[in-house]
Protein backbone atom coordinates (compact mmCIF):
# COMPACT_ATOMS: atom_id res chain seq x y z
CA UNK A 1 0.00 0.00 0.00
CA UNK A 2 2.91 2.61 0.91
CA UNK A 3 4.13 1.74 -2.54
CA UNK A 4 1.17 3.31 -4.43
CA UNK A 5 0.64 5.91 -1.72
CA UNK A 6 4.32 7.41 -2.31
CA UNK A 7 3.07 6.41 -6.49
CA UNK A 8 0.08 9.26 -5.59
CA UNK A 9 2.58 11.66 -3.65
CA UNK A 10 4.35 11.83 -6.90
CA UNK A 11 1.59 11.74 -8.98
CA UNK A 12 0.28 15.01 -6.81
CA UNK A 13 3.98 16.89 -6.98
CA UNK A 14 3.86 16.19 -10.85
CA UNK A 15 0.35 18.49 -11.33
CA UNK A 16 2.12 21.50 -11.47
CA UNK A 17 4.04 20.12 -14.62
CA UNK A 18 1.16 18.68 -16.17
CA UNK A 19 -0.86 22.35 -15.74
CA UNK A 20 2.26 23.95 -16.97
CA UNK A 21 2.36 21.78 -20.25
CA UNK A 22 -1.55 22.29 -20.63
CA UNK A 23 -0.52 25.77 -20.62
CA UNK A 24 2.20 25.41 -23.27
CA UNK A 25 0.93 22.72 -25.69
CA UNK A 26 -3.31 23.27 -25.64
CA UNK A 27 -4.34 26.84 -24.59
CA UNK A 28 -1.16 28.11 -26.52
CA UNK A 29 -0.75 25.53 -29.28
CA UNK A 30 3.21 25.91 -29.08
CA UNK A 31 5.38 22.14 -28.53
CA UNK A 32 7.16 23.53 -25.47
CA UNK A 33 11.11 21.52 -24.69
CA UNK A 34 12.33 24.17 -22.61
CA UNK A 35 10.23 21.85 -19.88
CA UNK A 36 13.32 19.21 -19.54
CA UNK A 37 15.41 21.72 -18.35
CA UNK A 38 13.35 24.13 -16.50
CA UNK A 39 11.67 21.10 -14.54
CA UNK A 40 15.77 20.19 -13.28
CA UNK A 41 16.24 24.12 -12.92
CA UNK A 42 13.61 23.90 -10.45
CA UNK A 43 15.34 20.77 -8.69
CA UNK A 44 18.70 22.16 -8.79
CA UNK A 45 17.91 25.57 -7.84
CA UNK A 46 16.34 24.15 -4.80
CA UNK A 47 18.84 21.86 -3.84
CA UNK A 48 21.54 24.46 -3.89
CA UNK A 49 19.24 27.59 -1.82
CA UNK A 50 18.20 25.00 0.87
CA UNK A 51 21.72 23.87 1.72
CA UNK A 52 22.63 27.62 1.95
CA UNK A 53 20.60 27.20 4.14
CA UNK A 54 17.42 29.41 3.39
CA UNK A 55 13.61 28.93 4.29
CA UNK A 56 12.14 25.80 2.63
CA UNK A 57 8.84 28.05 1.70
CA UNK A 58 10.97 30.79 0.30
CA UNK A 59 12.96 28.34 -1.52
CA UNK A 60 10.08 26.59 -3.32
CA UNK A 61 8.57 29.98 -4.04
CA UNK A 62 11.93 31.77 -5.75
CA UNK A 63 11.99 28.55 -7.92
CA UNK A 64 8.75 30.42 -9.57
CA UNK A 65 10.60 33.21 -11.10
CA UNK A 66 13.39 31.10 -12.19
CA UNK A 67 11.50 28.73 -14.08
CA UNK A 68 9.52 32.10 -15.91
CA UNK A 69 12.77 33.13 -17.12
CA UNK A 70 13.73 30.08 -18.85
CA UNK A 71 10.40 30.05 -20.81
CA UNK A 72 10.83 33.88 -21.14
CA UNK A 73 13.74 33.00 -22.75
CA UNK A 74 12.28 30.78 -25.00
CA UNK A 75 9.00 32.63 -25.57
CA UNK A 76 11.53 35.85 -26.51
CA UNK A 77 13.73 33.29 -28.67
CA UNK A 78 10.56 32.44 -30.64
CA UNK A 79 8.92 35.77 -31.02
CA UNK A 80 11.45 37.99 -31.25
CA UNK A 81 14.20 36.08 -33.18
CA UNK A 82 11.55 34.34 -35.32
CA UNK A 83 12.87 31.25 -34.21
CA UNK A 84 10.52 27.94 -34.71
CA UNK A 85 8.59 27.84 -31.68
CA UNK A 86 9.70 23.69 -31.20
CA UNK A 87 13.34 24.98 -32.11
CA UNK A 88 13.48 27.43 -29.59
CA UNK A 89 12.75 25.61 -27.07
CA UNK A 90 15.29 23.22 -27.72
CA UNK A 91 17.94 25.90 -27.68
CA UNK A 92 16.88 26.89 -23.66
CA UNK A 93 17.03 23.31 -23.13
CA UNK A 94 20.41 22.49 -24.72
CA UNK A 95 21.61 25.75 -23.05
CA UNK A 96 19.95 24.65 -19.26
CA UNK A 97 22.04 21.29 -19.42
CA UNK A 98 25.13 23.83 -18.77
CA UNK A 99 23.24 26.24 -16.81
CA UNK A 100 21.74 23.69 -14.33
CA UNK A 101 25.16 22.12 -13.95
CA UNK A 102 27.27 25.26 -13.24
CA UNK A 103 24.24 25.68 -10.68
CA UNK A 104 24.47 22.55 -9.25
CA UNK A 105 28.43 22.37 -9.50
CA UNK A 106 28.01 18.70 -10.00
CA UNK A 107 25.68 16.15 -11.47
CA UNK A 108 23.55 14.83 -8.78
CA UNK A 109 23.11 16.32 -4.45
CA UNK A 110 22.06 14.49 -1.99
CA UNK A 111 19.20 16.22 0.31
CA UNK A 112 19.18 13.88 3.32
CA UNK A 113 18.54 15.80 6.00
CA UNK A 114 18.35 19.36 4.66
CA UNK A 115 15.27 21.42 5.32
CA UNK A 116 12.16 21.00 3.21
CA UNK A 117 8.65 21.93 3.03
CA UNK A 118 6.93 19.28 4.56
CA UNK A 119 8.67 19.64 7.66
CA UNK A 120 6.43 22.69 8.40
CA UNK A 121 3.69 20.36 9.94
CA UNK A 122 4.65 18.36 13.16
CA UNK A 123 3.28 15.26 12.19
CA UNK A 124 4.91 11.77 12.80
CA UNK A 125 3.10 10.05 10.10
CA UNK A 126 5.56 10.72 7.30
CA UNK A 127 3.36 9.79 4.60
CA UNK A 128 0.57 11.81 5.88
CA UNK A 129 2.07 14.71 6.38
CA UNK A 130 3.89 14.62 2.90
CA UNK A 131 0.14 14.48 1.79
CA UNK A 132 -1.12 17.23 3.29
CA UNK A 133 1.12 19.67 1.78
CA UNK A 134 1.32 18.53 -1.18
CA UNK A 135 -1.89 18.30 -1.75
CA UNK A 136 -2.74 21.80 -0.40
CA UNK A 137 -0.17 23.14 -2.81
CA UNK A 138 -1.88 21.16 -5.45
CA UNK A 139 -5.22 22.90 -4.60
CA UNK A 140 -3.73 26.70 -4.73
CA UNK A 141 -1.76 26.09 -7.88
CA UNK A 142 -4.96 24.88 -9.72
CA UNK A 143 -6.91 26.84 -8.58
CA UNK A 144 -4.70 29.46 -9.15
CA UNK A 145 -4.67 28.07 -12.88
CA UNK A 146 -8.48 28.10 -12.93
CA UNK A 147 -9.17 32.03 -11.98
CA UNK A 148 -6.09 33.12 -13.94
CA UNK A 149 -7.64 31.25 -17.46
CA UNK A 150 -11.73 32.59 -16.42
CA UNK A 151 -9.92 36.63 -16.18
CA UNK A 152 -9.75 38.63 -19.07
CA UNK A 153 -5.98 37.91 -19.46
CA UNK A 154 -6.89 34.55 -19.32
CA UNK A 155 -9.31 34.77 -22.44
CA UNK A 156 -6.83 36.24 -24.28
CA UNK A 157 -4.00 33.32 -23.48
CA UNK A 158 -6.51 31.00 -24.76
CA UNK A 159 -7.71 33.35 -27.42
CA UNK A 160 -3.88 33.94 -28.62
CA UNK A 161 -3.68 30.02 -29.45
CA UNK A 162 -6.41 29.38 -31.64
CA UNK A 163 -6.78 32.48 -33.65
CA UNK A 164 -4.01 35.00 -33.76
CA UNK A 165 -5.51 37.26 -36.08
CA UNK A 166 -8.56 37.86 -34.21
CA UNK A 167 -6.88 38.56 -30.80
CA UNK A 168 -4.49 41.42 -32.98
CA UNK A 169 -7.80 42.88 -34.79
CA UNK A 170 -8.39 43.04 -30.84
CA UNK A 171 -5.78 45.09 -29.92
CA UNK A 172 -3.32 42.85 -28.87
CA UNK A 173 0.50 41.77 -29.39
CA UNK A 174 0.10 38.09 -29.52
CA UNK A 175 3.89 38.02 -29.09
CA UNK A 176 3.67 39.23 -25.42
CA UNK A 177 0.97 37.45 -24.76
CA UNK A 178 3.23 34.00 -25.90
CA UNK A 179 6.15 35.20 -23.65
CA UNK A 180 3.77 35.42 -20.76
CA UNK A 181 2.39 32.10 -21.37
CA UNK A 182 5.28 30.34 -21.79
CA UNK A 183 6.98 32.37 -18.68
CA UNK A 184 4.17 30.68 -16.43
CA UNK A 185 3.74 27.27 -17.88
CA UNK A 186 7.96 27.15 -17.05
CA UNK A 187 7.79 28.23 -13.49
CA UNK A 188 4.51 25.83 -12.80
CA UNK A 189 7.41 23.08 -14.38
CA UNK A 190 9.88 24.48 -11.94
CA UNK A 191 7.88 24.00 -9.04
CA UNK A 192 7.51 20.38 -10.06
CA UNK A 193 10.78 19.79 -10.31
CA UNK A 194 11.24 21.69 -7.21
CA UNK A 195 8.67 19.40 -5.54
CA UNK A 196 10.10 15.73 -7.21
CA UNK A 197 13.39 16.57 -5.51
CA UNK A 198 11.88 17.42 -1.92
CA UNK A 199 9.92 14.18 -2.19
CA UNK A 200 12.85 12.26 -3.23
CA UNK A 201 15.84 13.55 -1.03
CA UNK A 202 18.41 14.33 -4.29
CA UNK A 203 18.73 16.79 -7.08
CA UNK A 204 20.08 15.08 -9.97
CA UNK A 205 21.02 16.47 -13.60
CA UNK A 206 19.29 14.09 -15.69
CA UNK A 207 16.26 14.07 -13.97
CA UNK A 208 14.27 15.95 -16.58
CA UNK A 209 15.17 13.88 -18.92
CA UNK A 210 12.17 12.93 -21.08
CA UNK A 211 9.75 14.77 -18.67
CA UNK A 212 7.96 16.35 -21.40
CA UNK A 213 6.42 13.54 -22.32
CA UNK A 214 5.14 12.76 -19.14
CA UNK A 215 4.02 15.83 -18.66
CA UNK A 216 1.64 15.33 -22.38
CA UNK A 217 0.73 11.81 -21.32
CA UNK A 218 -1.60 13.23 -18.62
CA UNK A 219 -2.76 16.36 -20.99
CA UNK A 220 -3.82 14.04 -23.28
CA UNK A 221 -5.46 11.33 -21.12
CA UNK A 222 -7.11 15.11 -19.61
CA UNK A 223 -8.22 15.76 -22.82
CA UNK A 224 -9.45 12.41 -23.55
CA UNK A 225 -11.40 12.21 -20.91
CA UNK A 226 -12.90 15.94 -20.87
CA UNK A 227 -13.90 15.72 -24.35
CA UNK A 228 -16.39 12.90 -22.71
CA UNK A 229 -18.03 16.00 -20.61
CA UNK A 230 -18.56 18.25 -23.37
CA UNK A 231 -18.33 21.49 -21.61
CA UNK A 232 -17.96 24.76 -22.80
CA UNK A 233 -16.29 25.87 -19.47
CA UNK A 234 -12.09 25.89 -19.49
CA UNK A 235 -12.69 24.26 -15.56
CA UNK A 236 -13.13 20.50 -16.42
CA UNK A 237 -9.89 20.64 -19.05
CA UNK A 238 -7.86 22.01 -16.06
CA UNK A 239 -9.19 19.52 -13.60
CA UNK A 240 -9.05 16.17 -15.50
CA UNK A 241 -5.28 16.96 -16.59
CA UNK A 242 -5.24 17.23 -12.72
CA UNK A 243 -6.85 14.28 -12.40
CA UNK A 244 -4.96 12.49 -15.09
CA UNK A 245 -1.81 13.69 -13.59
CA UNK A 246 -2.16 11.80 -10.93
CA UNK A 247 -3.94 8.87 -12.78
CA UNK A 248 -0.76 8.34 -14.53
CA UNK A 249 1.63 8.03 -11.94
CA UNK A 250 -0.49 5.26 -10.44
CA UNK A 251 -0.59 3.72 -13.23
CA UNK A 252 3.47 3.89 -14.03
CA UNK A 253 3.26 2.14 -10.36
CA UNK A 254 0.93 -0.29 -11.48
CA UNK A 255 3.16 -1.96 -14.06
CA UNK A 256 6.24 -1.28 -12.36
CA UNK A 257 4.38 -3.31 -9.81
CA UNK A 258 3.34 -6.16 -12.05
CA UNK A 259 7.58 -6.71 -12.16
CA UNK A 260 8.62 -4.86 -14.87
CA UNK A 261 11.46 -3.15 -15.09
CA UNK A 262 12.17 0.39 -14.71
CA UNK A 263 14.13 0.33 -18.22
CA UNK A 264 10.71 0.36 -19.52
CA UNK A 265 8.89 3.27 -18.24
CA UNK A 266 10.28 5.61 -21.18
CA UNK A 267 8.72 3.04 -23.41
CA UNK A 268 5.45 2.45 -22.13
CA UNK A 269 5.02 6.11 -21.83
CA UNK A 270 6.04 7.03 -25.24
CA UNK A 271 3.46 4.56 -26.30
CA UNK A 272 0.81 5.89 -23.85
CA UNK A 273 0.99 9.41 -25.51
CA UNK A 274 0.85 7.87 -28.87
CA UNK A 275 -2.43 5.79 -27.75
CA UNK A 276 -3.77 9.02 -26.87
CA UNK A 277 -3.01 11.06 -29.48
CA UNK A 278 -4.21 8.27 -32.16
CA UNK A 279 -7.25 8.04 -30.36
CA UNK A 280 -8.55 11.66 -30.00
CA UNK A 281 -7.58 12.12 -33.97
CA UNK A 282 -9.68 8.95 -34.69
CA UNK A 283 -12.78 10.45 -32.33
CA UNK A 284 -12.46 13.46 -34.55
CA UNK A 285 -12.74 11.52 -37.59
CA UNK A 286 -15.94 9.80 -36.63
CA UNK A 287 -17.60 13.05 -35.50
CA UNK B 1 -12.92 60.39 -40.44
CA UNK B 2 -9.99 58.86 -42.42
CA UNK B 3 -7.82 60.76 -44.98
CA UNK B 4 -5.30 59.58 -47.48
CA UNK B 5 -2.52 62.00 -48.67
CA UNK B 6 -0.33 60.49 -51.85
CA UNK B 7 -0.63 56.59 -50.68
CA UNK B 8 1.31 54.94 -52.86
CA UNK B 9 2.44 51.11 -52.62
CA UNK B 10 3.48 48.70 -55.52
CA UNK B 11 5.22 45.20 -55.67
CA UNK B 12 7.53 44.02 -57.98
CA UNK B 13 6.69 41.08 -59.49
CA UNK B 14 8.64 37.97 -60.82
CA UNK B 15 9.99 39.75 -63.85
CA UNK B 16 11.29 42.46 -62.20
CA UNK B 17 8.32 45.03 -62.86
CA UNK B 18 7.34 47.01 -60.32
CA UNK B 19 3.20 47.18 -60.31
CA UNK B 20 1.50 49.88 -58.58
CA UNK B 21 -1.34 48.21 -55.81
CA UNK B 22 -2.22 51.79 -54.62
CA UNK B 23 -1.36 54.68 -57.36
CA UNK B 24 -0.90 57.92 -55.39
CA UNK B 25 -4.19 57.71 -53.37
CA UNK B 26 -6.12 60.95 -52.10
CA UNK B 27 -9.45 60.23 -50.54
CA UNK B 28 -11.42 61.27 -47.28
CA UNK B 29 -14.02 58.73 -46.10
CA UNK B 30 -15.92 60.63 -43.26
CA UNK B 31 -17.76 59.57 -39.92
CA UNK B 32 -20.97 57.00 -41.07
CA UNK B 33 -19.83 57.43 -44.34
CA UNK B 34 -21.30 53.81 -45.88
CA UNK B 35 -18.65 52.88 -48.63
CA UNK B 36 -19.03 50.31 -51.25
CA UNK B 37 -15.98 49.48 -52.87
CA UNK B 38 -16.25 47.76 -56.36
CA UNK B 39 -13.35 47.05 -58.99
CA UNK B 40 -12.10 43.62 -60.63
CA UNK B 41 -9.68 41.22 -58.83
CA UNK B 42 -6.40 42.84 -58.39
CA UNK B 43 -7.50 46.35 -58.62
CA UNK B 44 -6.46 47.50 -54.95
CA UNK B 45 -9.57 47.30 -53.27
CA UNK B 46 -8.51 44.61 -50.65
CA UNK B 47 -5.12 46.51 -50.03
CA UNK B 48 -6.59 49.74 -49.98
CA UNK B 49 -8.57 47.65 -46.42
CA UNK B 50 -4.82 46.59 -45.41
CA UNK B 51 -3.46 49.38 -45.31
CA UNK B 52 -6.13 51.06 -42.77
CA UNK B 53 -5.88 47.67 -41.02
CA UNK B 54 -2.05 48.00 -41.28
CA UNK B 55 -1.51 44.46 -42.45
CA UNK B 56 0.10 46.15 -45.31
CA UNK B 57 2.46 49.39 -45.25
CA UNK B 58 2.33 52.22 -47.73
CA UNK B 59 5.72 52.79 -49.52
CA UNK B 60 4.56 56.49 -49.42
CA UNK B 61 2.22 58.77 -48.23
CA UNK B 62 0.31 59.42 -45.16
CA UNK B 63 -3.37 57.81 -43.14
CA UNK B 64 -4.42 60.01 -40.70
CA UNK B 65 -7.62 59.04 -38.50
CA UNK B 66 -8.95 61.70 -36.61
CA UNK B 67 -6.21 64.07 -37.74
CA UNK B 68 -3.40 61.68 -36.06
CA UNK B 69 -1.50 59.63 -38.29
CA UNK B 70 -1.14 56.17 -38.29
CA UNK B 71 0.43 54.58 -41.31
CA UNK B 72 3.43 53.57 -39.15
CA UNK B 73 1.19 51.62 -36.31
CA UNK B 74 1.31 48.41 -35.64
CA UNK B 75 -1.78 46.18 -36.91
CA UNK B 76 -2.88 45.13 -32.45
CA UNK B 77 -2.08 49.31 -32.02
CA UNK B 78 -4.35 50.81 -34.17
CA UNK B 79 -6.68 47.94 -33.98
CA UNK B 80 -8.52 49.91 -31.02
CA UNK B 81 -9.93 52.07 -33.34
CA UNK B 82 -10.35 49.94 -36.14
CA UNK B 83 -12.93 46.76 -35.83
CA UNK B 84 -12.52 44.47 -38.80
CA UNK B 85 -14.98 41.83 -40.37
CA UNK B 86 -13.17 39.38 -42.47
CA UNK B 87 -14.28 37.52 -45.38
CA UNK B 88 -14.12 34.28 -43.38
CA UNK B 89 -16.31 33.86 -40.90
CA UNK B 90 -13.47 31.86 -38.57
CA UNK B 91 -11.17 34.25 -38.79
CA UNK B 92 -13.32 36.85 -37.26
CA UNK B 93 -13.68 35.19 -33.79
CA UNK B 94 -11.87 32.14 -31.51
CA UNK B 95 -13.74 28.66 -32.57
CA UNK B 96 -12.99 27.55 -28.82
CA UNK B 97 -14.04 30.46 -26.54
CA UNK B 98 -17.64 30.47 -26.12
CA UNK B 99 -19.82 33.16 -27.87
CA UNK B 100 -20.04 35.28 -24.42
CA UNK B 101 -15.95 35.13 -24.38
CA UNK B 102 -15.68 36.16 -27.83
CA UNK B 103 -17.68 39.69 -26.71
CA UNK B 104 -15.64 40.15 -23.73
CA UNK B 105 -12.63 40.29 -25.84
CA UNK B 106 -14.02 42.41 -28.29
CA UNK B 107 -15.37 44.73 -25.54
CA UNK B 108 -11.64 44.89 -24.05
CA UNK B 109 -10.07 46.44 -27.81
CA UNK B 110 -9.52 49.83 -26.54
CA UNK B 111 -8.43 48.46 -23.16
CA UNK B 112 -5.73 46.05 -21.45
CA UNK B 113 -6.68 42.93 -20.83
CA UNK B 114 -5.84 42.85 -16.68
CA UNK B 115 -6.45 40.26 -13.90
CA UNK B 116 -10.15 40.78 -13.70
CA UNK B 117 -13.31 38.36 -14.31
CA UNK B 118 -14.93 40.43 -16.69
CA UNK B 119 -17.61 38.08 -17.11
CA UNK B 120 -20.44 39.09 -14.66
CA UNK B 121 -24.45 39.81 -14.80
CA UNK B 122 -24.20 42.95 -15.90
CA UNK B 123 -22.17 42.31 -18.80
CA UNK B 124 -24.03 39.15 -19.60
CA UNK B 125 -26.81 41.25 -19.92
CA UNK B 126 -25.61 44.14 -22.00
CA UNK B 127 -23.66 41.41 -24.43
CA UNK B 128 -27.35 39.79 -24.76
CA UNK B 129 -29.32 42.73 -25.24
CA UNK B 130 -26.24 43.89 -27.89
CA UNK B 131 -27.31 40.07 -29.59
CA UNK B 132 -31.24 40.45 -29.40
CA UNK B 133 -30.57 43.30 -32.03
CA UNK B 134 -29.85 41.03 -34.53
CA UNK B 135 -33.25 39.04 -34.41
CA UNK B 136 -31.55 36.17 -34.62
CA UNK B 137 -32.08 34.48 -31.61
CA UNK B 138 -28.49 34.13 -30.74
CA UNK B 139 -29.36 35.86 -27.35
CA UNK B 140 -29.54 32.19 -25.71
CA UNK B 141 -26.65 30.42 -27.17
CA UNK B 142 -24.21 32.71 -25.74
CA UNK B 143 -22.43 29.97 -23.44
CA UNK B 144 -22.07 28.12 -26.56
CA UNK B 145 -18.30 27.49 -28.26
CA UNK B 146 -18.75 29.89 -31.16
CA UNK B 147 -16.83 26.58 -33.19
CA UNK B 148 -20.83 25.43 -32.48
CA UNK B 149 -22.66 27.95 -34.71
CA UNK B 150 -22.90 27.99 -38.23
CA UNK B 151 -20.69 30.81 -40.36
CA UNK B 152 -23.57 33.21 -41.04
CA UNK B 153 -24.29 33.28 -37.00
CA UNK B 154 -21.00 33.57 -36.42
CA UNK B 155 -20.70 36.61 -39.19
CA UNK B 156 -23.47 38.17 -37.30
CA UNK B 157 -22.38 37.96 -33.75
CA UNK B 158 -18.49 39.53 -35.70
CA UNK B 159 -20.49 42.56 -36.39
CA UNK B 160 -22.14 42.37 -32.81
CA UNK B 161 -18.20 42.17 -31.50
CA UNK B 162 -17.44 45.21 -33.96
CA UNK B 163 -19.45 47.25 -32.53
CA UNK B 164 -18.89 46.51 -28.68
CA UNK B 165 -16.52 48.76 -27.87
CA UNK B 166 -16.52 52.74 -29.32
CA UNK B 167 -14.10 51.52 -33.15
CA UNK B 168 -14.65 54.84 -35.12
CA UNK B 169 -14.13 52.14 -38.24
CA UNK B 170 -15.68 49.61 -39.46
CA UNK B 171 -14.16 47.49 -42.23
CA UNK B 172 -15.31 44.81 -44.15
CA UNK B 173 -13.71 42.47 -46.79
CA UNK B 174 -16.52 40.41 -48.78
CA UNK B 175 -18.51 39.85 -45.27
CA UNK B 176 -21.58 37.87 -47.47
CA UNK B 177 -19.11 35.99 -49.50
CA UNK B 178 -19.06 32.94 -47.54
CA UNK B 179 -23.01 32.77 -46.41
CA UNK B 180 -26.20 31.29 -47.96
CA UNK B 181 -28.56 34.43 -49.68
CA UNK B 182 -31.03 34.82 -46.66
CA UNK B 183 -27.97 34.98 -43.99
CA UNK B 184 -26.21 37.45 -45.83
CA UNK B 185 -29.34 39.59 -46.70
CA UNK B 186 -29.55 39.47 -42.40
CA UNK B 187 -25.79 40.58 -41.93
CA UNK B 188 -26.28 43.20 -44.56
CA UNK B 189 -29.52 44.51 -42.82
CA UNK B 190 -28.24 44.59 -39.47
CA UNK B 191 -24.74 46.17 -40.85
CA UNK B 192 -26.31 49.08 -41.81
CA UNK B 193 -28.32 49.65 -38.60
CA UNK B 194 -25.04 49.83 -36.82
CA UNK B 195 -23.49 51.60 -38.86
CA UNK B 196 -26.49 54.66 -38.87
CA UNK B 197 -27.01 54.05 -35.03
CA UNK B 198 -23.09 54.17 -34.02
CA UNK B 199 -22.27 56.41 -36.61
CA UNK B 200 -19.27 54.75 -37.90
CA UNK B 201 -16.88 55.05 -41.16
CA UNK B 202 -17.22 52.18 -42.87
CA UNK B 203 -15.65 50.53 -45.61
CA UNK B 204 -16.86 47.17 -47.58
CA UNK B 205 -15.40 45.62 -50.44
CA UNK B 206 -17.53 43.40 -52.18
CA UNK B 207 -18.24 41.61 -55.77
CA UNK B 208 -22.02 41.51 -54.92
CA UNK B 209 -23.91 44.66 -57.32
CA UNK B 210 -26.91 43.98 -55.98
CA UNK B 211 -25.46 45.03 -52.23
CA UNK B 212 -22.96 47.69 -54.34
CA UNK B 213 -26.22 49.11 -54.52
CA UNK B 214 -28.78 48.40 -52.06
CA UNK B 215 -26.30 49.50 -49.30
CA UNK B 216 -24.40 52.26 -48.48
CA UNK B 217 -23.80 56.05 -49.20
CA UNK B 218 -21.24 56.32 -51.53
CA UNK B 219 -19.72 54.03 -54.15
CA UNK B 220 -16.04 54.06 -55.11
CA UNK B 221 -14.87 51.57 -58.48
CA UNK B 222 -11.21 51.33 -58.08
CA UNK B 223 -9.51 50.23 -61.17
CA UNK B 224 -5.45 49.38 -61.05
CA UNK B 225 -4.66 51.09 -57.76
CA UNK B 226 -6.68 53.52 -58.72
CA UNK B 227 -10.20 55.20 -57.72
CA UNK B 228 -12.09 55.68 -61.32
CA UNK B 229 -15.32 56.29 -60.17
CA UNK B 230 -16.83 57.82 -56.83
CA UNK B 231 -20.23 58.62 -56.25
CA UNK B 232 -21.79 59.95 -53.36
CA UNK B 233 -25.25 60.52 -51.75
CA UNK B 234 -28.60 60.95 -54.30
CA UNK B 235 -25.96 59.96 -57.11
CA UNK B 236 -25.26 56.84 -55.88
CA UNK B 237 -28.93 56.07 -54.69
CA UNK B 238 -29.97 56.48 -58.81
CA UNK B 239 -27.79 53.80 -59.55
CA UNK B 240 -28.82 50.52 -60.50
CA UNK B 241 -26.89 47.29 -60.86
CA UNK B 242 -26.79 47.57 -64.54
CA UNK B 243 -24.68 50.55 -64.32
CA UNK B 244 -22.28 48.72 -61.78
CA UNK B 245 -21.79 45.86 -64.99
CA UNK B 246 -21.52 48.60 -67.54
CA UNK B 247 -18.76 49.92 -65.85
CA UNK B 248 -16.91 47.38 -64.48
CA UNK B 249 -17.25 45.53 -68.50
Amino acid sequence: MEFYTVALLLGLAFVPLALGIFLSAKVFNIPDITTDGSFTLGAACFAVFILIPMHPILTTLLVLPVGALAGAATGLIHTKLKVNALLSGILVMTALYSVNLLIMERSNIPLIGAANIFDQVNNPAFLLKNMFIVVLIVLMVTGLIIWLLKTDFGLTMRAAGSNENMIEAQGVNPDKIKVIGLAISNSLVALSGCLVTQLQGFADINMGIGIVIAGLASVMMGEAISNRFKKSSIVMPVLMVVFAAILFRLFIAFILAQGIEQVYVKLFTAALVLVFLSVSKLNFIKK
Amino acid sequence: MIKFTNVYKSFTDDAGQVNALIADLNIAFNPAEFTMIIGANGSGKSTLLNIIAGLVYPDKGTIALNQKEIQQLKTYERSKYIARIFQNPLQGSVAELTVMENMRLAYLRNQSKGLTLGINKAFKERVKHEISTLNLGLENKTEQKMGTLSGGQRQALTLVMATLCDAKVLLMDEPTAALDPKSAHSLMENAANIIKEKQLTTLMVTHNMREAVNYGNRLLMMKEGRVEIDVKGEEKMKLSANHLFDWLN
